[in-house]
């Protein structure tokens, strides 16, 4: 197998996994398609090295997180947002009973509010499933800014929440997982 | 659940560093971005663009490069030949011969000039009954230019893609000139081929411009209104030189 079509093969494998992380660690499609896109292409150019001497996954993970963060930074030199609003995704609150919708739309804006490094070690550590030690090596930062970073985003989310509470948008509905 | 990356077997540390059983937050977070990443597809055509695009900016290998040399040498060698038999052969009106590749590409049909690889789903190109580019940077009267007009099918919110191609004398840094006098912004662009710049203009807040010159002689300009700026990058990406 030549290494166009090891490389295709793994696209076709880990391709999506990897589209999700992007778009969890952005909150937004267009920008994680990109991101996912230019991670692949720095390890396509590099996929004989990477292939003998370590892993691709973890290679096109690190280079998506370190893709991430370049672009937040850019995004604080260059703060100019072309085009339209993100839009909505009315699919996926389908069906979902309205106490759960309020819930998770509290939730979501938070979450969007959030500074993009704590938002990034919350989606790697809760969603993701990383330790903390896999969190800091992927994100090139200490165990201990880690913890930091995932206790201030946690309070920041509940003091948004709570906020947002106390402020009538979620009338009687308690702070509990949705679906549960 | 996420989605289920390979993990070390440290059993013991991860179940007390994820113990958020009583706190329910971690859960929501988890379910919220759970949801967001869901039913998603992966573009199929990514694995194909990557490889073509990374092919066009790969450096060269050791055995190009040897290639390369050993080509220099022997043309080399065949030029100085050349050099001593050819005056006494060749007439005194002939022209080189590489004088006919250039003019035949000059010549081509401005349409001829790039492909469009790429537009996002769902769009369609529409006629555009306009010649004219942005003030000041497009060919002087006379001069060709070739236009196409993409948008999305339905759908009432004005977004459109416009893709102009033009002969030109005139540099990049020409270009860079005019739109700085009208108040853009603007960045160098990353292409693959050629040089090009990323012109955010003044007032139009909806709008980005890539100029590309592929070759020099030859303006490319994507206006994209609307879109964002992914997808226009993704369109500048698809767009190949054929003549």
């Amino acid at each position: 197998m030549n290494t166009d079509e090891e490389f295709t093969r793994f696209v076709e494998e880990r391709g999506l996994e990897l589209l999700r992380l992007a778009v969890a660690l952005t909150g937004d499609r267009h920008q994680a398609e990109d991101v996912v896109q230019g991670a692949l292409e720095r390890l396509y150019g590099r996929w004989g090295k990477v292939t003998r001497r370590g892993d691709p996954l973890w290679y096109a993970r690190r280079s998506i997180v370190n893709a991430v963060r370049d672009r937040w930074r850019g995004e604080r030199r260059h703060p100019e947002v072309l085009g339209l609003p993100p839009e909505g995704h009315p699919e996926r609150d389908a069906y979902a009973p309205i106490d759960e919708m309020l819930t998770r739309d509290a939730v979501r804006r938070a979450l969007d509010e959030l500074p993009p490094r704590r938002r990034m070690v919350i989606a790697l550590r809760y969603w993701g499933g990383y330790t903390e030690a896999e969190t800091a090596r992927l994100m090139d930062i200490t165990v201990g800014t880690v913890k930091s970073q995932a206790h201030h985003a946690l309070r920041e989310l509940r003091e948004r929440l709570e906020r947002a509470e106390n402020g009538g948008v979620r009338d009687g509905a308690g702070l509990r997982p949705a679906g549960r | 659940m996420g989605p289920g990356f390979g993990r070390p077997g440290d059993d013991f540390e991860r179940r007390e560093e994820l113990d958020w059983d009583a706190d329910p937050l971690p859960d929501l977070i988890r379910e919220c971005i759970e949801e967001d990443t869901r039913g998603l597809v992966f573009p199929d055509a990514m694995a194909a663009r990557v490889i073509h695009g990374s092919r066009a900016r790969r450096p060269w290998g050791a055995t190009h490069g040897a290639a390369v040399v050993a080509l220099a040498l022997t043309a080399g060698v065949g030029v100085v030949g050349a050099a001593a038999v050819l005056p006494a052969l060749r007439p005194a009106e002939s022209r080189p011969a590489v004088a006919a590749s250039v003019t035949a590409a000059r010549s081509a049909p401005v349409d001829r000039l790039i492909e469009v690889g790429y537009v996002p789903p769902g769009w369609r190109r529409v006629s555009a009954w306009w010649q004219e580019g942005p003030a000041g940077v497009s060919p002087a009267e006379g001069g060709q230019m070739w236009t196409a007009q993409y948008r999305p099918q339905g759908g009432d919110r004005p977004r459109r893609v416009v893709i102009q191609v033009w002969r030109t004398t005139r540099g990049l840094e020409v270009v860079r000139r005019i739109e700085e006098r009208q108040g853009a912004r603007i960045r160098p662009y990353r292409v693959s081929a050629g040089r090009a710049l990323l012109v955010r203009p003044a007032g139009w807040a909806d709008e980005v411009r890539v100029y590309w010159e592929p070759r020099e002689g030859v303006h490319v300009l994507v206006r994209g209104q609307g879109v964002p700026d992914a997808e226009v990058r993704r369109i500048v990406a698809g767009l190949r030189t054929t003549a």
